[in-house]
């Protein structure tokens, strides 16, 4: 009796436990059916595998002034700035990689460092309370700046990521890109929302 | 047993399915595909929104507007019910009695309710009628909850909690939206709304909403005869005056016809009273502007004015309440390290009533006019680890004076991932018109020598609100890309809660006959202290499925003699579980699990409430939805009668399809 009634108060509503004991299996089989084809074809990845990819794919859909580069062998330097958030997946995803015959180096940085060594930079959340400093620094560098900071490029930044729907989008400030005297390609534009005059 | 290894092979396929996904050359597919087509990878993320969240130092939730359609929920307190740590329990149709961290009742009083930035808690009862509060659900932007005190920056009333209700601004709502729901509460429930442009710079929209809900069950199961009609409509503009100037302009108005079971003296001799059901009128309008103006990327101001009118009657008594405030705000952002923001406010608000023998005000007419200023310094101690917090209300007004209450946060971000936070609190409760002027008749009965006698209760021109102080402790991360978990610990003490005490019985001669009162006097003298916890945990288990479950632990300890219907109406144990599941082919499949520990006020058993959600968009601009509430039990009780002037109903299984058209 004691024993019912312990019972009772743990677990409250013990006769309606098993409604949703199958409503659990219910739930696990629903997903795992939509989840194994999508398993298969990859299309569920991290948010910072999918940015990661994209700033190697801005590599290749920006033009830098030849000045950037001390001659023709150089690499392209992507620089990390902050937490890193990536993981390893930055440097896997462009180990091995050229683009446009130039092979590409991962730097990380420090909020101090001085940046003006980079071509793209990414600049982690965590350096949220430094991006007026950070952009200040930058000043005539030829450096495609980017970053997940609301208000990004609003405020002077190049390139912002934004989720939408669960998917990764970006907005250019072609005002910034102008001043940093960098190209960037026609696609990339069409694709990106543009702010900042022409 | 049989639910723990059912949740254990969850977790461990959940676990594998992970894992082959992560262990695949996922990086080298990712540097080949095009551009184009990252764009369309759905990302797995634990949602965007916990990410301003991660450097609030209090225990807050954000309830999103996607949380909102897919809740299924059919009015704004059954959306509060996914709240971690909010006690929310329909009373009748159309009452609710919602409070954080204890002392829930009809009108509970110490939360800060805001729509819009206007206040709707009534000063009447310090609580929220919640049938007066209602819009579109769809046009719902987002509704913010802190549970815990939050006087000195949101406002007075906030001792346990806020509930801020954020409409879209009308530029998010152009186009027309239709939505028809019927099913065994709702015979069809309509909303309608239209926005456009209006002039150059801004947007408007235009709304109306009609239901009538059926009736809820008696004990015995049959028809509760407490069905609710209700219209509204409403506006919205918002315009961008210059680059650093924005308007708002809203404003809208109500009309409910509602039926409530209530406990009624019918007469004196001889002794009689029953319970009939009472038919309340009641209408409303409000209108609020604010102007909002940029000076710079640090500093900014707002200023809102609004007015807000409340008639409320039925056959024992009746209130018309009008309310205006004006409110100024400025932010400015000192070096980096400082972050300062500031107003001052001034509310008028006048009440007039007309009472009955059942319930009456003495004065019958309320004025109250409340001075308040606030102020809130940002420090950061440590960049992009330590900031602290402080800051101060101070009020003065007709009722109880001037009154301070300051308020300090520590907030710790290790990394980017974690945050860790203390506060220490000293808000105050404002005393109501009830608990100062009310004379309620609670019960007759035949007293010596025949003479009938009645018990009243009295409110006291001396009550004073009650004062609190509240420590906190909290911690909020994100484990990995894909689980967010929080926890936040409290624990209060509360100087002066309402209690009772009774008087020396005296004789009445009006109303005829002469009858005994034996008067109930309300006081604010018992102390008392409450602690618990609230945990969450979201986990994206892919991009089409997420789970979040919550646990919510409340315990109440006093010192002295409180009535029980105060104390045990909130539940020690409240446990939640939610599936949101997009199917292929704009398919989505919802379920939602509440457990709520039983009430020791009026002996309400503990429940188990299934709630679940089958959505399909079938075309660009069409979706149905199939919504099931309550699916467990016929019928249920969720709260008692003893604690408030209403006798609750039962809560009935129901379920309706919903129809949404946008053009």
């Amino acid at each position: 009796m004691d024993v019912l009634r312990l019972k009772q108060r743990v677990l409250p509503g013990v006769a309606s436990l098993r409604v949703y004991e199958r409503l659990f299996a219910v739930m696990i089989l629903s997903a795992y059916t939509i989840s194994a084809p999508r398993v298969a074809a990859q299309s569920d990845l991290g948010e910072y595998d999918v940015k990661a990819a994209f700033l190697f794919n801005f590599a290749k859909f920006v033009d830098w002034p030849d000045a950037s580069f001390a001659d023709a062998r150089r690499p392209i330097v992507i620089g990390a700035l902050g937490e890193n958030p990536f993981g390893d997946g930055l440097d896997r995803i462009v180990a091995g990689q050229t683009v446009k015959g130039r092979t590409i180096r991962i730097d990380k940085y420090r909020f101090g460092d001085d940046l003006r060594a980079c071509h793209i930079l990414f600049i982690s959340e965590s350096e949220q309370a430094h991006v007026p400093k950070i952009l200040a620094s930058l000043q005539g560098a030829n450096v495609l700046t980017v970053s997940d900071i609301d208000g990004f490029a609003k405020g002077g930044g190049v390139v912002q990521f934004v989720l939408e729907e669960n998917k990764v989008h970006f907005v250019i400030n072609l005002d910034s890109a102008t001043r940093a005297k960098l190209k960037i390609n026609s696609k990339l534009l069409a694709l990106a929302q543009v702010i900042g005059t022409k | 047993m049989r639910r723990v290894i059912l949740l254990l092979t969850l977790v461990t396929w959940s676990w594998l399915s992970a894992g082959a996904q992560q262990s695949g050359s996922a990086s080298q597919d990712l540097s080949a595909m095009s551009i184009e087509a990252l764009m369309n990878v759905q990302v797995t993320s634990v949602s965007r929104k916990s990410e301003p969240l991660s450097r609030a130092a209090a225990a807050i939730t954000v309830i999103t507007q996607e949380d909102i359609r897919r809740s299924g929920a059919t009015s704004i307190p059954d959306l509060l019910r996914m709240v971690p740590g909010l006690d929310v329990a329909q009373m009748d149709s159309s009452t609710w009695a919602i409070s954080a961290r204890g002392f829930n009742t009809q009108y509970a009083t110490y939360m800060l309710v805001l729509v819009d930035g206007r206040t709707v808690y009534d000063p009447t009862f310090n609580g929220v009628r919640w049938d007066a509060q209602d819009t579109i659900l769809e046009d719902i932007d987002h509704i913010e909850v802190i549970c815990g005190p939050g006087t000195a920056l949101w406002g007075q009333n906030a001792v346990n909690g806020v509930i801020s209700i954020t409409t879209k601004k009308a530029s998010q709502t152009q186009g027309g939206l239709v939505t028809v729901a019927a099913g065994n509460l709702q015979t069809p429930e309509t909303a309608v709304r239209y926005g456009g442009e209006a002039g150059s710079k801004g947007h408007y929209r235009i709304f109306g909403k009609y239901f009538d809900r059926q009736e809820q069950d008696l004990a015995s199961g049959a028809p509760a005869s407490d069905g609710w009609a209700s219209r509204r409509i409403g506006f919205r503009g918002d315009w961008d005056l210059t680059k650093r100037d924005s308007l708002t302009i809203l404003g809208g108005g109500y009309e409910d016809v509602e039926h409530h079971l209530e406990n009624v003296i019918i007469s004196l001799v001889p002794p009689v009273q029953e319970v009939i059901t009472v038919p309340t009128h009641s209408n409303g309008a409000d209108f609020l502007v604010k102007w909002q103006r940029t000076f710079s990327d640090r500093s900014d101001m707002a200023l809102q004015a609004y007015h807000n009118h409340t008639d409320t009657r039925d056959i024992t008594y009746g209130e018309r309440r009008n309310t205006s405030d004006i409110d100024f705000q400025h932010h400015v952002a000192i070096k980096s390290r400082h972050d300062l923001v500031w107003g001052l406010g001034l509310r008028y608000t006048v009440d007039d009533t007309s009472g009955s023998f059942q319930t009456s005000f003495s004065p019958r007419v309320d004025h109250n006019a409340t001075f308040s200023l606030f102020a809130q310094h940002e420090i950061v101690l440590l960049p992009n680890r330590v900031r602290l917090v402080w800051g101060a209300r101070f009020t003065q007004d007709n009722y109880v004076g001037a009154e301070i209450q300051p308020d300090a946060r520590l907030l710790w971000t290790p990394s980017l991932n974690h945050s860790f936070w203390l506060a220490i609190s000293n808000p105050t409760s404002e005393p109501s018109f009830f608990s100062k002027s009310v004379r309620f008749s609670q019960m007759v009965f035949t007293g010596p020598g025949g003479v009938p006698g009645v018990a009243v209760v009295l409110g006291s021109p001396d009550f004073r609100g009650k004062n609190a102080l509240a420590l906190q402790a909290g911690y909020r991360g994100k484990l990995g890309q894909r689980l967010s978990v929080s926890a936040a610990g409290f624990y209060s003490r509360y100087d002066g809660l309402l209690s009772t005490s009774p008087g020396a019985p005296f004789l009445e001669t009006d109303p005829a006959p002469p009858h005994l009162v034996v008067p109930i006097f309300l006081q604010s003298a018992t102390p008392g202290e409450t602690h618990g916890l609230e945990t969450t945990g979201t986990w994206q288990v892919s991009s089409r499925w997420r789970l979040a479950a919550s646990y919510g632990l409340f315990l109440i300890g006093l010192r002295g003699n409180l009535p029980a219907t105060s104390t045990g109406t909130s539940p020690q144990n409240q446990f939640q579980i939610h599936s949101y599941l997009n199917l292929p082919r704009n398919w989505e499949w919802d379920a939602f699990v509440y457990e709520t520990g039983k009430l020791a006020t009026d002996n309400i058993p503990a429940y188990t409430r299934v709630d679940t959600r089958v959505g399909w968009r079938f075309a660009e601009s069409a979706s149905l939805s199939l919504v099931g509430q309550n699916l467990l039990q016929p019928r249920h009780f969720e709260f008692g009668t003893s604690s408030g002037n209403i006798n609750t109903t039962q809560v009935r299984r129901s379920g309706y399809a919903k129809l949404t058209w946008t053009f």
